[in-house]
Parts: structure tokens; C-alpha cells; sequence
């Protein structure tokens, strides 16, 4: 039988699945290429930026967690790294540390929800994780009991597995104590091997050759550290730069089929930030166990092709429960579990990175700490136009493969970035014409 | 949980109307139960409620429903092998548009279901973001609280049988 495809035409996709907030795809094909594609964010705009001007500027870490179900927890590390950067106070090592401790326990939790709930479905061909569980219980399994160390890790740090309400400017309002923290160094134990386990299944996927030569963003830690909080923002293209400095080189524009901004590196262009750049400019700072496991499922140093990430987000998912399990094994109480942090008028700026990449919070304050503008760049935003531009290429390469097919990889293609649509509105439907 | 009966209290108390089964697990007398019961609240994502009823005896879930009856409607569903959930309960408001039939076709596929699920669903009005709970709601929160104790009395005590 010989499948024939129009040479015009239009495939859309109205909401797409299995990725976080509303969001639509639009593909148009004219007389057998490539003409359009455009992701479609429709979730309505939230204008926190906004309601933060006036409030006390002890208050984003909780006001800005709202913005995200997900990953409360990077807009309340970002949101006092900015503030505390604005009073001109810096927190202790031990503060540091239970703050990484809690981002750990994000990180897990995230990346465990995508790889094996929303992205694993699209390599082993399954419409939904749970057509695909039916196959594969016992992976599915022990993806919900990873995603479930991470949420426990949360709560037992920040009082709570969902916008937790433990974290204060400054610090924490109460440190756990070592006993406290016991149980959940026994779980974490288990995750870290189910966390090799996934990389061993993952590397197992199928993937298309597919690299891209996006400028890669990631943080970089003085100090040694894999990525979490604070330092210079880096690229693979000479970028250094520090937290004040990011609107200079970086510039949102609002498109006209969004409510999310797209941003873009002044003079360069689309850039990435998320997993794969994280792992690319910090391969060296991974832990021996992660960096083992990476290579064991045939990752480079590098690594450009997004349909990897599966593998990359893995890997920090071994990284995140070692770092977890010394955090814990080395851990005193923070005395006291907050440093003070009286306001000042001026403005902070500071980073973390968050599951999907960079999030940088900028807040000016007045003499008495009310809030006179925030600003907020989430990493989806900054990969918006690197997702269209991805989509573009594929469907170029696809554009004989039939409209079923093509909606298939180009959705796969999108959780590739694990766009989290909620917090870059300030987002999916595909649509796909052929004219 | 190594609690015999959990109780699930589903909701978001910035959605108005959708608070309704966070209202209700808070109105239950909980000092009337028996120690092997336990209340949690849930913003209702499919893997948190797999663990939270997982290794239960009895799991009741109460949540927000729409089902086309009037507002402040009550109503109970025993989640048997193969009774279909109402399509509200897709969860089409949530994070991950993973609710209650989805944890519970996960739940299944993986193992990780009570022995016994009863729903109890409150009908809603509006779901607004940032309002509060609407009176009927407020109103039918009690009886379905009642509706929880007595759900609870019987699975501690089963009825006689005939």
C-alpha cells in the first residue's frame, strides 16, 4: 500500500496532553514545506509580577510558589536568593544546605513525574501513562515510589509536599532535627537505586538522531557544586555573567499567539536551558555515581539531542538522591534556622535552578521592604522559541510521515523541554494545516 | 497508610466551590472515629493519591463533583472493579489533568487500590478562581460529613448481614 500525504497541510493540535498548563500546537505545511509552527500558550495571563508590587518583601516566597505546582519549591529559593541579595545578607552553610536538601527533593519528585507519567509513554508507544502501566507495572511502580521520595523529602524539610510553608527570607522558619530526617535517609537509599534502575531502562528507549546547536545555559556554582542555587550564569558560547546583569543580555518579547514571553539572547539568539544544558556545562560537578551511570547508558559529556533528555533527567534524579543522602549524612541544624534579614532600600537579583532550567527573580525595594517591582523569567519562557525552533527541523524531517505520526513526535518533541505552562504564563492544542 | 480507612479530603481552596471536599473531612468529628482511622486533605494529583490510600482496607474519597444535579447535591459511589467514575472526576482542573478515574485506572494497573473505594462527590456551583465557597456547598458540608461518619461506622463495625 503506498500512504500518500497532501503536499499542503494543516495539522493542529488544540490541547495538548501530558504536559503541565494549556497549551496548542500549530503546523502548516505549503506545498511540501514547511511554512509555520508555532506552540500556542493560552493559559491566562497571571500578572504575579503585578500583585507582588506593594506587598511586604517577606512575602514572595510563599506569593510566588503559587505560580507553580510542580516547582514550588525553585520559586521560593530564587525568591529569597533575589530578596536576601537586595537586603545584602548572605545565609550560612548550613542554611545552604537544607535549602539544597529541599530543592533535592524537588528535583526528584519532577523529573520522576515526567520521565516516567508523561514522557516514557511516548518512546514505548502508549497514548497515556496509564494504558502503559498496564504493560509496565513494575516500572510504573517504581517511578510513583521515586516521585513519592521526593514529595516525602519536601514535607519532612518544608512542612508541606506542596507549597511548602517552612521556607522564609533568610532561611527556614524551624530546621528539622537529625532524628527527623532518619526515615527519610532510609527511602532515599531505596530511590537512589531505583534512580539507576531508571537510567539502565531509559537508556534503553529508541531515539532519533536529532542534535541541535542551541546555545546551552546553565548555571555554574562557585564551589564545586552541581548547579542548584546562585552562581554565574554560563553558555558553551562564552556567556559569564552575574544575577544583575541577566536583563542586559537577555531580552523578552511578547508574541502575538502566546501569553508566555519569548526570550532570546541579544545578538545570539534562541538559547537552552533545562536538564541538557545543566548536565553539559557541569558534567564535572556531577557526583562519581551519577557521572558512572551516565556513561554506563552512553551519554557524552555533551549532550544535544533533546530526545536524550530522558536519559539526562534521570541521571539528576541519581544525582539529587546522592547529594540528598550527604546532605543528610552530614547534617546539623542550622542555629538559628534563620539569619536576620532587615530590609533596605535596593534592588536583589539571584537565580536557582529549577527542574526545567534557570529561574531568576528580581525584586526593588523601598527603606521600609514593600515591594516597588518584581520581575520573573522562568525557564520555560527562555525555551519557547528553542521548543519552535526544534519543531520546525522535525517536521522538515517528518514532512511525508502522516498527520497521526507527525502529531506523535512533534508532542513527543515539546516534552522533550518538559514545558511547565503554568509558570511561563504570565500554555497546549496541535494544529497542523496543509494548504 | 497503615490506617484500616482513610479518609481523602480532594480540593483547592482558591477555587471556590471545588474546597468542598477539604470542608468536609475538617467538619467530620474526628474524636468520634476509631484510631484506625485516618483524614488527610489532597489536591487530588493521581500519584499522591495512590500513596495515600495504598495498603488501606477502605479509602473515602470526597470531592468536588459536576454532574449536572443542583448544587450541594451529595452523592456516593462504590468504586466496584468496573463502575465508571463521572467524567468530572478526569480531573480537568488539575495541574497534571490527572484526577480520581485516572489514580484510579494507575491505581489498578499497578496494584496500588484499597480494598474498598467509596466517592463521595459534592455537586459544585462555580469552581472561580480566588471566590470563596458558594452556600450551597457550605450548606451540604455537614451532611456530607455525616455521610462520612456513618461510611466509617460501617466499615469499623460492618452491618449485619441481611
Amino acid at each position: 500500500v503506498t500512504h500518500r500525504t497532501p503536499a499542503s497541510r494543516t495539522l493542529k493540535v488544540d490541547a495538548l496532553p501530558r504536559v503541565e498548563g494549556e497549551g496548542a500546537m500549530y503546523v502548516e505545511i505549503r506545498d511540501g514545506a514547511v511554512h509555520d509552527v508555532q506552540l500556542r500558550i493560552y493559559e491566562p495571563p497571571r500578572f504575579f509580577e503585578g500583585f507582588l508590587r506593594g506587598r511586604s518583601y517577606t512575602e514572595p516566597p510563599d506569593i510566588t510558589a503559587r505560580i507553580c505546582g510542580i516547582c514550588p519549591v525553585a520559586y521560593q529559593m530564587s525568591a529569597c536568593l533575589a530578596i536576601e541579595d537586595a537586603c545584602g545578607v548572605t545565609v550560612d552553610e548550613r542554611i545552604t544546605a537544607l535549602r539544597r536538601l529541599i530543592y533535592c527533593g524537588e528535583w526528584i519528585e519532577s523529573h520522576a513525574l515526567h520521565v516516567y507519567l508523561l514522557h516514557a509513554p511516548d518512546f514505548l508507544g502508549y497514548e497515556s501513562a496509564v494504558a502503559m502501566a498496564e504493560d509496565h507495572r513494575a516500572e510504573v511502580q517504581r517511578g510513583l515510589a521515586l516521585k513519592k521520595a521526593g514529595n516525602d523529602l519536601i514535607e519532612v524539610v518544608g512542612g508541606r509536599a506542596i507549597h511548602p510553608v517552612n521556607v522564609r527570607v533568610g532561611g527556614f522558619y524551624r530546621a528539622p532535627t537529625r532524628g527527623e530526617l532518619a526515615p527519610i535517609a532510609e527511602q532515599l537509599r531505596g530511590a537512589r537505586d531505583a534512580a539507576l534502575e531508571t537510567v539502565a531502562w531509559v537508556a534503553g528507549f529508541e531515539f532519533p538522531d536529532f542534535d541541535h546547536a542551541h546555545e546551552l545555559v546553565a548555571l555554574r556554582e562557585p564551589g564545586g557544586r552541581y548547579p542548584m542555587l546562585g552562581g554565574r550564569l554560563v553558555s558553551d558560547r562564552g556567556l559569564d555573567i552575574a544575577p544583575s546583569e541577566f536583563l542586559v543580555h537577555v531580552v523578552e518579547e511578547h508574541v502575538e499567539r502566546s501569553t508566555a514571553l519569548h526570550a532570546h539572547l541579544i545578538e545570539r539568539g534562541n538559547y537552552l536551558v533545562g536538564p541538557l544544558a545543566r548536565y553539559s556545562l557541569n558534567f564535572d560537578r556531577l557526583a562519581p555515581l551519577a557521572r558512572d551511570a551516565a556513561r554506563s547508558a552512553g551519554l557524552g559529556e555533551v549532550c544535544r539531542n533533546p530526545f536524550r533528555s530522558i536519559i539526562v533527567r534521570a541521571v539528576e534524579i541519581v544525582q539529587a538522591c546522592d547529594e540528598a543522602l550527604s546532605i543528610i549524612a552530614e547534617y546539623a541544624p542550622p542555629n538559628p534556622p534563620a539569619i536576620p534579614a532587615p530590609a533596605r532600600a535596593g534592588t536583589g537579583a539571584d537565580w536557582s535552578e529549577a527542574p526545567r532550567g534557570t529561574l531568576w527573580h528580581r525584586y526593588q525595594l523601598d527603606t521600609s521592604g514593600t515591594i516597588l517591582d518584581a520581575k520573573i523569567v522562568p525557564p520555560t519562557s527562555q525555551n519557547q522559541a528553542t521548543i519552535e525552533h526544534d519543531l520546525f527541523h522535525l517536521v522538515e524531517h517528518l514532512i511525508d510521515a502522516d498527520d497521526d505520526e507527525l502529531r506523535r513526535r512533534c508532542e513527543q518533541a515539546i516534552r522533550n523541554y518538559d514545558p511547565c505552562i503554568s509558570c511561563a504564563t504570565h500554555f497546549l492544542d496541535m494544529r497542523v494545516e496543509r494548504s | 497508610v497503615s490506617a484500616a480507612v482513610v479518609v481523602i479530603g480532594v480540593g483547592n481552596e482558591l477555587r471556590g466551590d471545588d474546597a468542598a471536599g477539604l470542608l468536609t473531612v475538617r467538619a467530620v468529628d474526628g474524636t468520634a472515629l476509631p484510631s484506625a482511622v485516618q483524614i488527610v486533605e489532597s489536591d487530588g494529583e493521581a500519584a499522591r493519591l495512590l500513596g495515600q490510600w495504598s495498603g488501606a482496607d477502605t479509602a473515602i474519597v470526597v470531592d468536588a463533583v459536576r454532574t449536572g444535579a443542583p448544587p450541594g447535591t451529595v452523592l456516593r459511589v462504590d468504586v466496584e472493579s468496573d463502575t465508571a467514575l463521572p467524567s468530572r472526576w478526569s480531573g480537568a482542573g488539575g495541574t497534571h489533568a490527572l484526577g480520581i478515574a485516572d489514580a484510579v485506572a494507575l491505581g489498578r494497573a499497578v496494584g496500588a487500590m484499597p480494598d474498598r473505594l467509596v466517592v463521595i462527590g459534592i455537586e459544585v456551583a462555580s469552581t472561580e478562581t480566588g471566590s470563596p465557597p458558594g452556600p450551597a456547598v457550605r450548606q451540604a458540608v455537614g451532611a456530607a460529613a455525616r455521610m462520612v461518619e456513618e461510611e466509617v461506622a460501617a466499615c469499623v463495625s460492618p452491618r449485619p448481614a441481611g
